[in-house]
């Protein structure tokens, strides 16, 4: 601020601006700052808040057992006690300071796990860390709600997505466990909040990555085991198409561009192109489990595929007839849509499944080329050259091809990383040359 | 600032819910310790630990084959499923430890003490060795981090001296289990 106002000062002698429009500038300098509020005290309080809780955590750890067992309890509860009075300040006295209501939310979520830790604790409760996720997880949930919290509601999420792999994928016995869906469920109303109220916040954008890598994580808690394995794996396919869809819909309702925030959109982005480049390898296809053997259509997961195909279906038909959706020539949507007939043929012709998913690479790659031109956007045209690259390399590893195919294969992605780029700078020159020519 | 009455109750119930769960869990143990019949179960201990809540020792006991004729084994392996709930009920035998003499998979009427354990996995081809393996609610013991590796030095040493003996202190009172101590060779392992 103050090299701003010794640069106005300077521009005020040169006669370049006048007194007024030199207050007049400061002015909306001011108040500009103000309306953006000062993030480093809301850092530090959820900072603070994260290692006295931590703190505290280890602390317990520790396990003191000279005390007795009435002093170890009132010690386990001292925290929880603390958190709430905090809470309850915050919310009395400075409801409008984010640092106070974070800060106090995130120390109570903390010290409600160090008690529950602390009583299973002082009786040796027996209990895997699945089930004191679990209990962790229902106490916190009113918290995210009543303090209307965003970083506990963060928490919350990495929470529910520890517990889901440990109930189903370490755990044992393997069963179905579709509590990660409920405490999902449980959460998305205050997410759907913090999108319509606070669309621009970090903790908002940080939630938009979160969200979509929980659920991918919590889709395979779904698997069946023995039957039918091949429907997860496309549904799979599918599910990252949709978040992908979730991702386009609330670009095209919002307007928002910028991809760093549009956590849904990339994850099922990257999450398409990594199974593609998977299935661009012919084995991939010839070991996958048949799809009509074994009766699938008769396991669960016959029947998550089917709900999240028959999804992906209707917000497909729902934006490709939209016009302002812009979609028509983005390759994803038809390889949701087409993915069930992509795997039919796959696995009856192995090499057939390798191809499309190399052509399919290969249109994602040709698209995100094309609309980096259009839009005169070298990251998107280098993601689309990265995308054909990571395919050809996957090439390299393919012991079909001849040396000298895979040899000419890199040497014309080399030379379109060369030319796409010089092209687009040369044409940026040549607009920006046209655009002063005027004022010359 | 004014907040509506919501506010307050909904802060109220937060409250009340977060000191309600582990209270709960405290009150139902602290009975069960102060009231239940105690046994002594021959136990091994080992020493892993928790990310939240810290060392303990994990008690192994000894298998089932050796508390029930393998006959009822055999039969209560083909009803079992893993991960079931089953209820195990427990007497003292004439040396003075605790012995499983039975499990149901529901939880029995008659008033005689027992616990509920969870069938861990099963084996009904190989009629020799283990068939059903259970995981008993009472396998944990916390202790002091430094202690817990001491411990488990302790138990090892008492392992080879036959004379000596490791049991596991536990009160069980309505189906509910608490481990109280472990004990080796007459000495606490808290000691």
């Amino acid at each position: 601020m103050a090299k701003s106002a010794t640069e106005l000062a300077e521009l005020q002698a040169a006669g370049i601006i006048d007194e007024t429009t030199a207050q007049r500038i400061a002015a909306y300098w001011e108040q500009r700052a103000a309306a953006r509020p000062n993030r480093l005290p809301l850092v530090f309080s959820l900072l603070g808040a994260l290692l006295v809780g931590l703190g505290i955590i280890l602390l317990v750890a520790h396990n003191w057992d000279q005390l007795n067992r009435f002093i170890k309890l009132l010690i386990a509860f001292l925290p929880v006690v603390l958190g709430q009075g905090a809470a309850w300040y915050a919310w009395q006295n400075r409801p409008e300071n984010v640092a106070w209501r974070e800060g106090s939310a995130l120390f109570l979520f903390l010290a409600t796990g160090a008690c529950l830790a602390m009583v299973s604790q002082i009786y040796h409760l027996e209990g895997s860390l699945s089930s004191y996720l679990f209990t962790w997880i229902w106490v916190v949930l009113p918290v995210i709600y009543v303090l209307k919290s965003s970083a506990v509601s963060l928490f919350y999420w990495v929470g529910i997505t520890w517990y889901a792999t440990e109930a189903v994928y370490w755990g044992y016995p393997h069963g179905a466990d579709y509590w990660y869906w409920f405490f999902a469920l449980a959460a998305a109303p205050f997410y759907l909040w913090l999108r319509r109220t606070r669309a621009g916040s970090n903790f908002t954008i940080f939630h938009h990555w979160i969200i979509p890598l929980s659920l991918t994580i919590g889709l395979g808690t779904l698997y069946q085991q023995g039957q039918g394995g091949s429907f997860l794996w496309l549904g799979y396919q599918i599910f990252l198409v949709g978040l992908f869809l979730v991702g386009w819909a609330s670009r095209y309702i919002s307007g928002q561009q910028r991809l760093i925030g549009n956590g849904w959109l990339m994850v099922g982005l990257l999450g398409s192109i990594g199974m593609l480049l998977a299935q661009s390898f012919r084995p991939v296809w010839e070991s996958m489990p048949a799809i009509f053997e074994d009766n699938g259509w008769q396991s669960r997961n016959f029947l998550v595929f089917a709900v999240i195909y028959a999804t992906v279906i209707g917000s497909c038909i729902y934006l490709l007839f939209r016009r302002t959706a812009d979609l028509r020539w983005h390759p994803l949507p038809y390889l949701g849509l087409l993915a069930p007939f992509i795997y039919i043929m796959g696995q009856g012709n192995p090499l057939l499944g390798a191809v499309i998913g190399n052509v399919f690479l290969l249109l994602l790659g040709v698209y995100h080329i094309g609309l980096g031109t259009q839009r005169d956007h070298l990251g998107i045209l280098n993601f689309g050259l990265l995308i054909i690259t990571a395919q050809i390399i996957c090439r390299f590893f393919d012991t079909d091809l001849s040396f000298t195919v895979r040899g000419l294969l890199f040497l014309v992605v080399g030379a379109g990383f060369f030319l796409t780029n010089i092209y687009l700078i040369r044409r940026r020159q040549k607009t920006d040359h046209t655009v002063l020519k005027p004022e010359e | 600032m004014n907040k509506p009455v919501y506010f307050f109750l909904a802060f109220g119930l937060m409250v009340l819910f977060q000191l309600g769960v582990p209270l709960q869990t405290a009150y139902r143990y602290e009975v069960a310790l102060r009231k239940g019949t105690a046994f002594k179960f021959d136990t091994e201990p080992i020493d892993p630990n928790d990310p939240f809540r810290g060392k303990y020792v994990d008690l192994r006991f000894s298998p089932l084959e050796d508390q029930l004729p393998r006959k009822t084994i055999k039969q209560l392996a083909t009803q079992l499923v893993p991960g079931q709930t089953v209820y195990a009920t427990v007497v003292t035998d004439n040396k003075g430890y605790a012995r499983l003499s039975g499990i149901y998979p529901e939880a029995p009427v008659e008033d005689m003490p027992y616990f509920s354990a969870q069938v861990n996995y099963l084996n009904q081809w190989d009629t020799t060795g283990t068939m059903i393996s259970l995981r008993y609610p009472f396998e944990r013991f916390y202790l002091e981090e430094h202690r817990a590796p001491a411990a488990e030095d302790r138990y090892r040493e008492a392992l080879r001296d036959s004379t000596q003996n490791v049991y596991a202190l536990v009160r069980i009172r309505g189906g509910l289990a608490v481990l109280e101590d472990v004990v080796i060779n007459g000495v606490s392992i808290t000691k």
